[in-house]
């Protein structure tokens, strides 16, 4: 009887620690969104074409059906390894407070309460980055903007870069939040290392203050993990080993060396969607320990036919609806806490 | 622990809170601005404090900046941008009074401390937060950056491709990563579908007659909006139903080499399903036009969708033509124009849509024989064509195809929900196909390439071998081509004694009514099981005749066949084409010599699932499909009286097929896929009747059976992609049938082969490597093997009755399939800049074999031969080989351009020259005769086809 009081003791202690393992993990992603924008005018940005009358034929049924799509993949996040998905989700192109708040009170979201930071940028296009974030699983202390100004184009527009400070599970938590220039038009790589380098100097004023600051540093980058913008001026790197104090690790370089990705062009895959984190997140002794980097490619997310078969099933395609998800895939960190 | 829990929870409410507030607060920070002009308000007030504390300090740095710029923005160079923000009023209206006063004052001031103008300024007024300060004007000088940093931004951009190209060699490297990256998805389809193959094979490669993996055109299965349209005869799809309507037939899924897809089992020579739905376009116009120098020379096409609209409707439209009096071959024309016309509705947010598409294209068009070495020598001419002569000063084709395939499709979908839709359609096509040729009963054999109008006839005497040689190489077209004046004189004739027509143009009609009904159904089984699935059903009516289309000036013809061969006893009614109407007068328009149709219906259903897990995709499927068909003839023939009116023997087939495959994902690069399939077919219509415009009869048939598996290994590298694999399919009881005019014994000639095995084998590369970001070099190649396996049997039939039925073993084996070159490769490299496009093939091809005639492999052909003597043996040696027909090289270039102009209208051209050194001796392919003289084995020589020498395409797109 004793025995079969331990056998069951220790199974009940296994499932637990097992159980209990699921909800030590915690998920932070991030999440181009392709263009959510709403369907009145904005007369301060060029929003045409996202209006019922404009180019794209932007109505209320279309937006509404984004909104569904959009919160119904935000919703599959992470749930494989945590019961409540990501602590926090940074997205970029959303075009205001309302897509947001529209999108985080949707059906598939509604139940989790997501907060939202927020401000808008003065990029031309009209799209800005935020933060969703769980409040069950981080708060909020501050947030602020820094804008995007490069001495040389002061008449260049683009989207300025997020920080919030927050907690996560307890520890103090910086994320910042980018979406870098694009690679159309005559924009060079070097809009996108002065954007790296705004990054980096938040990065490092935090370090300053606190050498063992955790530090995410997220967006869709517009570069690949080696080029130079984030290899060399964000200086993050692609192995755990070589990562020194003060430094960032890209966990996203080895995937895709492995020809893992976040956006399909012209026969390659490219992986701009990225989360860096700092050294500290790395340690052992660290109370949050990075654990696995994912690109979320699941089958819903991919278009299954047709010439762009096996591509991010996205929501237009020129000017045509597809009623899908976004041309990018989302991506997700994994810490363990210990 | 419980208190703890409260505790935490607590704390973590007023830490949100305080960041809920952190929030809302405007940035205090003096960093903010640090770079920018940026002037601060009180809220709803508009009031400009210039002397308060930070606002001096900007005015000050605005002014030093004025200072140093001043001439340019006096002189209106430099524009001064002031926006004026206001959040903070509770309307939009008094916001944008307060944003315009801010603005109004600031710019009051500077003017006034500056001494500039109000057109120096540009002024803009918003009534939303600027970075979240919901009270502020900005300033900004607009210096203008593309004059000051072009040069630099293109040394920069060529430093930034340089860099990236090293950079991306670099991490090409593979080493021991400490990312766990085990349980990552690897998504494969983007990759295999980018098939450098496929894309180069079909288009560049055609002008060989290449097939892939030689698998015929009735492997390749066709669909528009899910129905199936090969039709149940041949089992091919008819391209020309689609012609002069490529825009509106552009886009599709397809899936090669016996992969499945979302709306298909798939097929040997893969499926492709064009998507004609009317909402499937982009809004707007298109408008092209081109020029070439082929079988047609000038087509144009216009085609308009609204796309598909807010109240779910959606129409589009287009019309088409294609043109030319004379092709690049002689006495060809080509006239054709097309419509096609798409409606679709959706409807409860787009879960339904029904759409309806009608197209057709009608042609009429001239076409071209292939003929002699022989004559093509004699000529100098390799795009000779026997088939047209002058009539009253104007050229003539006695083979014309009209032909016209009005297709009516209506198609459902239903998107169930996320993950499982169901797509049901209804298509009806009737393919109109009639091909006319000259025939004739008494006189002479009108066609000029007859091998009697030859001097190779003559060999044995000088003068007339001479006198034949010099006709034709003085290019007299009353010798070189049809005499139709001859023709009609001597239908004047046979008039005025009042007898039948000596020659007359009839057409042969091979129609089709045909009708699809199928549906499939895609859904999600379990996390990684997908599903796939359909049942179909079709039914047809093939109808063929044929009709009397010119009487050349003549009264009328009979309705017998006049070199009937039997008894004299019988020859009266042997001789009728159909003994309840003995001897009847034909007169223009009639229906006569044959007619009946073939009756075919058929029902499949088929699934296919498919696992995926990290690493690996397994797949597996099935399908089951009855076939039914039954010749209906509508006349009693005299040869077969009793077996030839009325509806014949049903043939039934139950066939079924199996496939499976997998992919092993190393990661996200290599892939390593094999797959595998047996499946049965029955045989096609088309080539079941020994005889089927006379007789019923058949011998006894069997579905042909068909193993095929193939490996391949696909890698995608930043900068080198494609894909290497290799085949092998076994067919087993093939049925093939050729038929061939015997003009010794005046009659149609059908030899039937059964139980037919082939072998089609090889290795298969595409290869694409990106050098630079503007040139990328590709490869498509194979080497691969199609030959026959076994000695098949053989039943020739004489179709007069002049000989009884023969069945012999026909021995194929080890020969080589003709028709489509087995060695064959093409090379390219492609360059892209500032959206011009350059392309530059090398093609080149060899193992091309001549399609082989039975009869010439038959033991009794030679059975009267010697082995021992040198000239028996000699003969049967040059009978019995197979002409391999030479290799060749060719190379081909284009250059093209597109341009877009403002209110999204575009333009593009695209000009492609084939064949630039202008090589027309190349042979495309040719057969042997099926006449033999085995006295004189080089009487009936091989006809071949010719490519046509240097030849272009220029296309001009507008888009509106």
């Amino acid at each position: 009887m004793k025995r079969y009081l331990s056998y069951f003791l220790f199974l009940l202690v296994t499932l637990s620690g097992w159980s209990q393992q699921k909800q030590n993990v915690y998920a932070v992603a991030f999440y181009n969104l392709e263009n959510l924008f709403d369907t009145e005018r904005d007369m301060s940005i060029y929003d045409e074409d996202f209006t019922p009358g404009g180019a794209y034929a932007w109505t209320q049924d279309k937006y509404q059906k984004k909104i569904n799509n959009m919160s119904y993949a935000i919703s599959k996040l992470a749930k494989e390894y945590t019961n409540d998905g990501p602590a926090f989700i940074g997205v970029s192109e959303v075009e205001n407070q309302k897509v947001l708040e529209d999108l985080v009170h949707a059906k598939s979201l509604s139940s989790v309460g997501y907060g939202i930071v927020h401000y808008d940028s003065p990029d031309r296009r009209g799209i800005d980055v935020a933060l969703l974030y769980n409040p069950k699983l981080f708060s909020v202390t501050s947030s602020r903007v820094y804008p995007y100004i490069m001495p040389e184009e002061p008449d260049f527009r683009t989207r300025d870069v997020l920080l919030v400070n927050g907690v996560l599970a307890g520890e103090d938590f910086h994320v910042i939040v980018n979406h870098w220039p694009s690679r159309r038009g005559d924009k060079s790589s070097y809009s996108r290392e002065f954007a790296a380098s705004i990054s980096k100097g938040i990065a490092d004023s935090i370090y300053k203050a606190n050498p063992k600051a955790k530090i995410v540093i997220m967006g869709d980058l517009n570069d690949d993990p080696f080029n130079k913008s984030v290899k060399t001026v964000l200086g993050a790197k692609g192995k755990q080993k070589d990562v020194k104090p003060g430094e960032l690790y890209n966990p996203f370089w080895q995937l895709l060396k492995k020809g893992i990705g976040s956006l399909f062009y012209q026969g390659n895959w490219n992986l701009f969607d990225q989360i860096i984190i700092s050294q500290s997140l790395l340690q052992k002794d660290s109370s949050l320990m990075f654990w696995r980097a994912e690109v979320f490619n699941r089958d819903f997310l991919i278009q299954k036919e047709g010439a762009n078969k096996g591509y991010p099933l996205r929501t237009f395609s020129g000017n045509r609806f597809l009623n899908g998800y976004s041309d990018h895939f989302p991506t997700i960190v994994y810490f363990s806490k210990n | 622990m419980i208190k703890n829990l409260k505790l935490a929870s607590c704390l973590l409410f007023f830490a949100f809170c305080f960041g809920w507030q952190a929030n809302g607060q405007t940035g205090k920070s003096s960093g903010k601005y640090a770079n920018e002009l940026v002037f601060k308000f009180i809220p709803q007030d508009d009031e400009f404090y210039a002397s308060q504390g930070d606002n001096k300090a900007v005015l000050d740095r605005l002014y030093a900046a004025i200072e140093k710029y001043k001439d340019q923005i006096k002189a209106g160079q430099i524009p001064v941008l002031v926006e004026g923000y206001s959040a903070s009023a509770d309307t939009k209206e008094k916001n944008q009074q307060i944003a315009y006063r801010r603005a109004y004052r600031v710019k009051s001031v500077i003017i006034n401390d500056k001494g500039l103008l109000e057109n120096n300024f540009k002024t803009q007024n918003k009534t939303v937060a600027y970075r979240g300060d919901k009270d502020v004007v900005v300033v900004r000088l607009l210096l203008n950056p593309a004059v000051q940093n072009s040069d630099k931004n293109q040394a920069e951009e060529q430093a930034y491709e340089e860099s990236e190209q090293q950079a991306q060699s670099e991490s090409l490297s593979f080493e021991d990563d400490d990312v766990e990256t085990e349980s990552q998805g690897v998504t494969t389809m983007a990759i295999i579908n980018n098939d450098i193959f496929r894309s180069k094979a079909g288009f560049q490669l055609s002008q060989f007659r290449f097939q892939k993996r030689g698998y015929y055109s009735y492997y390749s299965k066709r669909y528009i909006n899910g129905v199936a349209f090969n039709d149940q005869n041949r089992g091919v799809f008819n391209y020309a139903s689609i012609g002069a309507l490529n825009d509106v037939a552009r886009n599709g899924d397809a899936v090669d080499n016996n992969d499945y897809g979302l709306f298909s089992y798939g097929a040997l020579g893969g499926a492709e399903n064009i998507d004609m739905r009317a909402g499937s376009y982009a809004k707007g116009a298109k408008i092209s036009a081109s020029y070439t120098n082929r079988t047609y020379y000038a087509r144009t096409m216009f085609t308009y969708s609204t796309g598909l609209m807010p109240n779910g409707w959606a129409f589009t439209g287009s019309l088409g033509a294609r043109y030319s009096d004379e092709g690049n071959i002689e006495g060809t024309f080509y006239r054709n124009i097309a419509y096609s016309l798409a409606i679709e509705k959706q409807w409860d947010k787009g879960r339904h849509s029904l759409s309806f598409n009608t197209f057709g294209s009608p042609v009429e068009r001239g076409q071209q024989a292939s003929s002699y070495l022989e004559t093509y020598n004699l000529l100098g001419n390799n795009l000779y064509n026997s088939n047209w002569g002058y009539q009253n000063g104007k050229k003539r084709n006695s083979r014309i195809v009209r032909a016209y395939d009005p297709t009516f499709i209506l198609s459902h979908t239903w998107n169930i929900n996320r993950d499982s839709r169901l797509i049901t359609g209804l298509g009806y096509h009737y393919g109109r196909y009639g091909s006319t040729s000259l025939n004739w009963y008494n006189g002479s054999d009108p066609r000029p390439d007859y091998y009697r109008y030859l001097p190779s006839y003559y060999s044995s005497s000088s003068t007339a071998f001479t006198y034949y040689t010099d006709k034709w190489m003085s290019n007299d077209p009353s010798v070189t081509q049809i005499n139709w004046d001859n023709l009609y004189m001597a239908n004047h004739n046979s008039s005025l004694s009042g007898q039948p027509a000596a020659y007359n143009v009839e057409e042969r009609r091979s129609d089709l009514y045909e009708t699809t009904l199928n549906s499939t159904l895609k859904t999600r089984l379990a996390k990684n099981i997908n599903f796939v699935g359909g049942v179909e059903f079709r039914s047809t009516i093939s109808r063929q005749f044929k009709t009397l289309d010119d009487l050349l000036g003549g009264k009328y013809i009979l309705d017998v066949d006049k070199f009937a061969e039997a008894s004299v006893a019988d020859y009266e009614d042997a001789k009728q084409s159909d003994l309840n109407n003995p001897n009847r007068k034909v007169y223009k328009g009639d229906t006569y010599g044959y007619s009946f149709d073939l009756d075919i219906n058929s029902a499949n259903a088929w699934f296919v699932n498919e696992h995926t897990s990290k690493k690996w995709d397994v797949f597996y499927g099935g399908k089951y499909t009855y076939t039914q068909f039954q010749r209906d003839g509508k006349m009693k023939n005299g040869h077969y009286p009793d077996n030839s009116l009325g509806k014949g023997e049903m043939h039934r087939f139950h066939d079924y097929s199996f496939k499976a495959g997998l992919t092993y994902k190393f990661n996200g690069r290599n892939f390593i896929s094999a797959k595998i399939s047996y499946s049965t077919e029955a045989p096609l219509p088309f080539n079941s009747y020994v005889s089927p415009r006379i007789t019923d009869k058949t011998l006894a048939l069997e579905s042909g059976k068909l193993l095929t598996g193939d490996v391949s290994y696909i890698f995608s590298f930043p900068n080198l992609n494609g894909r290497i694999s290799a085949y092998q399919t076994n067919f087993y009881d093939q049925t093939a049938r050729v038929s061939y005019y015997h003009d010794v014994k005046r009659t149609f000639v059908n030899h039937m082969v059964t139980g037919m095995d082939k072998v089609s084998h090889g290795v298969e590369l595409g290869l694409s490597w990106k050098a630079t970001s503007a040139l990328t070099f590709d490869f498509a190649g194979t080497v691969s093997e199609q030959y026959y396996n076994n000695n098949p049997m053989g039943t020739i039939t004489y179709e007069n009755g002049s000989s009884p039925d023969v069945s012999e073993k026909v021995y194929y084996k080890n020969y080589y399939v003709g028709g489509s070159p087995q060695f064959i490769g093409t090379l390219g490299a492609r360059y892209f800049i500032k959206y011009w496009f350059l392309g530059l093939n090398v093609n080149g091809m060899d193992r091309n074999y001549i399609d082989i005639s039975p009869l010439r492999r038959m033991a009794s052909t030679y059975a009267g031969l010697n082995p021992n003597v040198p000239s028996d043996y000699q003969a049967y040696q040059i009978l019995t080989s197979q002409e391999k027909l030479p290799g060749a090289v060719t190379l081909d270039a284009s250059i093209g351009k597109i341009l877009y102009l403002p209110k999204s209208h575009s333009m593009s051209f695209n000009l492609s020259v084939n064949n630039i050194l202008n090589k027309k001796d190349i042979r495309t392919g040719g057969y042997e005769q099926g006449r033999v003289e085995v006295a004189n084995p080089t009487k009936f020589n091989s006809k071949y086809f010719f490519m046509q020498g240097i030849n272009c395409f220029f296309n001009v797109n507008y888009r509106f």
